[in-house]
C-alpha cells in the first residue's frame, strides 16, 4: 500500500468507511518530527492556520495526559477549541491520542494514530490514521471546518507562491 | 461495498443484488434504503421490479469533502515541513 517515495506530496486515502489515512515523506528523522508533535512551543508553529492565534492551554504528553489548544481569529474573535487525551506514546515512533473539536452537539472523539517510519538518508515516512465512530461522524467532522478552512488555505497558498 | 461494485456495471433489481450476496430480499431492501438515503443509489419501480442504480450526486459530495480534507491535511503537513526546515537553518547558522 505504501508506494509514496517523493517529498512534498501528501497521500490521503480512506482504508474504510470510518477511517482516513495520510502519508507523507519528510526530510527529517523521526526524532525531529516527534519533537515537533510533542513540544507545545514547536506545535504552535505549525498546527492551525497562520492567521489564527494558536494558544496551547494544556499539553501533557503521557498516557492519560490531557491536551487542549485554541485557535483564535484576531479579526472576528471567534475561537476554535480542540482537546483530547494522549493514549499511547512510543517515542519517537508512535503516538496515539483522542481528538475533539468543540461544537454543538459535541460529536464523539476520533482517535488519531501517528506512526513515524525511518527511511534511508535520515528521512521519515509519516503515517496518520484517524478512526471515527461512524461514517457520518467522519464526513461531518470534515465538513465542519470546511468553509472556513478553504478561504484561509487559498490565502496561505497565495502568500507561499509570492515568497518564491 | 459489493452492492456498489455490482451497480458500477449497470442497474440491477433487488433480487439480482440479493442472490449473489446470499441475502434475503428484505435484507437487501434495507441495505438499499440506507444507500438511497446517503444518495449513493437511486431506485425506480418498473412494473413489479424495483431497479437500483448508482447516483452521481452522493458520489460527488463524497469526493468533494475528501478533496477538501486532502487539501487541508496537505497544508498542515506543509506547515510542519516548513517549521522543521526553519529550525534546521537556524541551527546551521
Amino acid at each position: 500500500m505504501s508506494e509514496l517515495t517523493e517529498l512534498h506530496k501528501t497521500v490521503v486515502t480512506t482504508p474504510s468507511d470510518t477511517e482516513i489515512r495520510t502519508e507523507r515523506i519528510f526530510d527529517a528523522t523521526p526524532e525531529v518530527i516527534f519533537e515537533f508533535w510533542t513540544d507545545p512551543d514547536l506545535l504552535a508553529q505549525w498546527v492551525g492556520p497562520e492567521r489564527l492565534e494558536m494558544t496551547v492551554q494544556e499539553y501533557d504528553v503521557r498516557p492519560g495526559g490531557k491536551y487542549r489548544y485554541v485557535h483564535k481569529d484576531p479579526e472576528t474573535g471567534s475561537e476554535y477549541v480542540f482537546f483530547g487525551e494522549f493514549l499511547e506514546i512510543e517515542a519517537p515512533r508512535k503516538l496515539s491520542q483522542t481528538f475533539n473539536f468543540v461544537m454543538e452537539p459535541q460529536p464523539p472523539p476520533s482517535i488519531d494514530r501517528l506512526e513515524l517510519i525511518p527511511l534511508e538518508n535520515g528521512r521519515t515516512r509519516l503515517v496518520t490514521l484517524t478512526t471515527f465512530e461512524s461514517k457520518e461522524y467522519r464526513d461531518g467532522m470534515i465538513q465542519s471546518g470546511m468553509e472556513k478552512g478553504m478561504d484561509e488555505g487559498y490565502a496561505k497558498l497565495d502568500r507561499l507562491l509570492a515568497e518564491r | 461495498m459489493a452492492i456498489l461494485d455490482r451497480l458500477g456495471d449497470g442497474a440491477a433489481s433487488i433480487s439480482e443484488l440479493a442472490e449473489p450476496a446470499g441475502m434475503s430480499l428484505t435484507g437487501m431492501k434495507k441495505h438499499i434504503a440506507i444507500l438511497e438515503e446517503a444518495k449513493l443509489v437511486t431506485t425506480e419501480k418498473r412494473g413489479r421490479t424495483r431497479w437500483c442504480e448508482l447516483s452521481a450526486e452522493g458520489f460527488d459530495e463524497a469526493a468533494f469533502w475528501l478533496d477538501e480534507f486532502r487539501r487541508r491535511q496537505h497544508q498542515k503537513l506543509n506547515r510542519l515541513e516548513r517549521a522543521i526546515e526553519k529550525r534546521k537553518q537556524e541551527r546551521q547558522k
